[in-house]
């Protein structure tokens, strides 16, 4: 059958007609084959993207190394942690931090 | 040694009962904070310890322990409990932060011309004609803890600098508070240290310096502050700092005018200031989250970053 629903008349219009269903079915395949491509690619990224995530900077340490968390002195208070007031105060300085 | 021992009485609401005193030690001004009764015992016992640590660490005195031990590289030498401890401190910090804070480059300091107690040093220095090496051979120090003796590899010499003046306040924090004498803030050259708080008040009210409306209520602990703004000097045509990048043994470059560190005790904040101001904006700030401490980043175009607890801006402050 032609595209109007005829029986094909001649040997070249059949052909003519298998021509076009190949040129279909290949458009599909194609199709079908960038999808599946595209998938894969994002699914690869998504991956790569939560490695990279997980990986700490070159520089960082991933947990607090023995010098940075001592044990506590419970005598001297030496160790015990670090607080501050949450924000910082209206209070005039008694002294003040400086470069060294 | 020069001593201040000046008493004067600071301008603060609710603290008028405060006093405070001062001596140079260390290369620095240390001053003490807390109330009259007790600054008149503790001046004298912290300003000793002071004195011994001295002594005992500078570099810059020829006849000290740590001379004396750089003076003998490739040779086993016993040294001092204070030395081993302070060393021991040294290195540890050295491997938390993966070798950016490295106590073997006094020979890469003195050959970009921190020679000299820098009160001292001449600030337009002749060009260089030495190339620095880079650092790590903090690696390759042989320490035997039973009987003390460290071995210095050749080419290393040390310079322990800003953790020991760190280590120095808070040996003299728990030397006051085994006597009893509290409330106190130590404060050596910026680098300082509380025990207890102020009567009345709660906390220690603490400015950052360059910052106006920037202070931190300190409870407990400890804050340092790390930059290359005060101890910078000319050699030749080129501005030099005591920051080293290791890997290079140059001074590091960075668009990043301080790095305040607050910590449990005051060498951590300062081995983390120094170490976060070398690593810079991009690499600091995760350093110090690693670590579980707080700072705050103040860059060369005025631009603040908190990291971790560093207090919030109280609403109506601006910079």
């Amino acid at each position: 059958m032609n595209a109007s629903g005829e029986r094909p008349s001649s040997n070249r219009e059949r052909w003519l007609a298998r021509v076009k269903r190949f040129k279909r079915g290949t458009l599909w395949l194609s199709l079908a084959g960038f999808s599946a491509l595209c998938a894969l690619s994002a699914e690869h990224l998504v991956g790569v993207t939560a490695q990279a995530a997980n990986t700490p900077p070159a520089s960082a340490t991933t947990s607090p190394s023995p010098f940075f968390s001592p044990p506590a002195n419970s005598q001297t208070g030496l160790g015990n942690g670090v607080q501050t007031v949450p924000q910082t105060v209206p209070t005039m300085p008694l002294t003040q931090t400086r470069v060294s | 040694m020069k001593t201040v021992n000046e008493i004067k009485r600071p301008m603060a609401m609710k603290m008028d009962e405060m006093a405070a005193g001062a001596f140079h030690a260390m290369g620095t001004t240390v001053a003490i904070h807390a109330p009259q009764s007790v600054l008149w015992h503790a001046l004298p016992l912290v300003q000793s310890l002071f004195i011994k640590w001295e002594e005992t660490l500078s570099r810059f005195k020829p006849d000290s322990e740590l001379s004396r031990l750089n003076d003998s590289s490739g040779t086993p030498v016993e040294v001092s409990p204070l030395l081993w401890t302070v060393l021991e401190a040294a290195l540890a910090a050295a491997k938390a932060t993966r070798g950016i804070f490295d106590p073997g480059l006094e020979s890469q300091l003195r050959a970009i011309g921190y020679r000299a107690d820098f009160e001292t040093l001449d600030r337009h220095q002749p060009p260089a004609e030495r190339r620095a090496r880079p650092g790590g051979l903090w690696r390759s120090i042989d320490c035997r803890p039973e009987r003390r003796t460290v071995t210095l590899p050749p080419g290393l010499r040390l310079d322990f600098g800003g953790i020991a003046k760190g280590m120095a306040v808070d040996a003299a924090v728990a030397r006051l508070d085994a006597r009893g004498l509290q409330p106190a803030l130590i404060d050596a050259g910026g680098d300082l240290a509380v025990l207890s708080t102020p009567p009345g008040l709660g906390y220690w009210p603490v400015a950052v310096e360059g910052l106006d409306g920037e202070t931190v209520g300190v409870i407990r602990g400890a804050l340092a502050t790390s930059g290359p703004s005060r101890r910078n000097w000319l050699q030749g045509d080129r501005r030099r700092h005591h920051l080293l990048d290791p890997v290079t043994g140059q001074p590091a470059e960075h668009a990043l005018l301080s790095v305040s560190v607050l910590a449990p005790t005051c060498a951590q904040a300062d081995v983390a200031a120094k170490t976060a101001w070398i690593l810079g904006r991009e690499k600091g700030p995760a350093f110090l989250l690693a670590q579980g401490l707080s700072g705050l980043f103040r860059g060369a175009d005025a631009r603040l970053i908190r990291i971790g607890d560093w207090p919030a801006r109280a609403q109506g402050r601006d910079a």
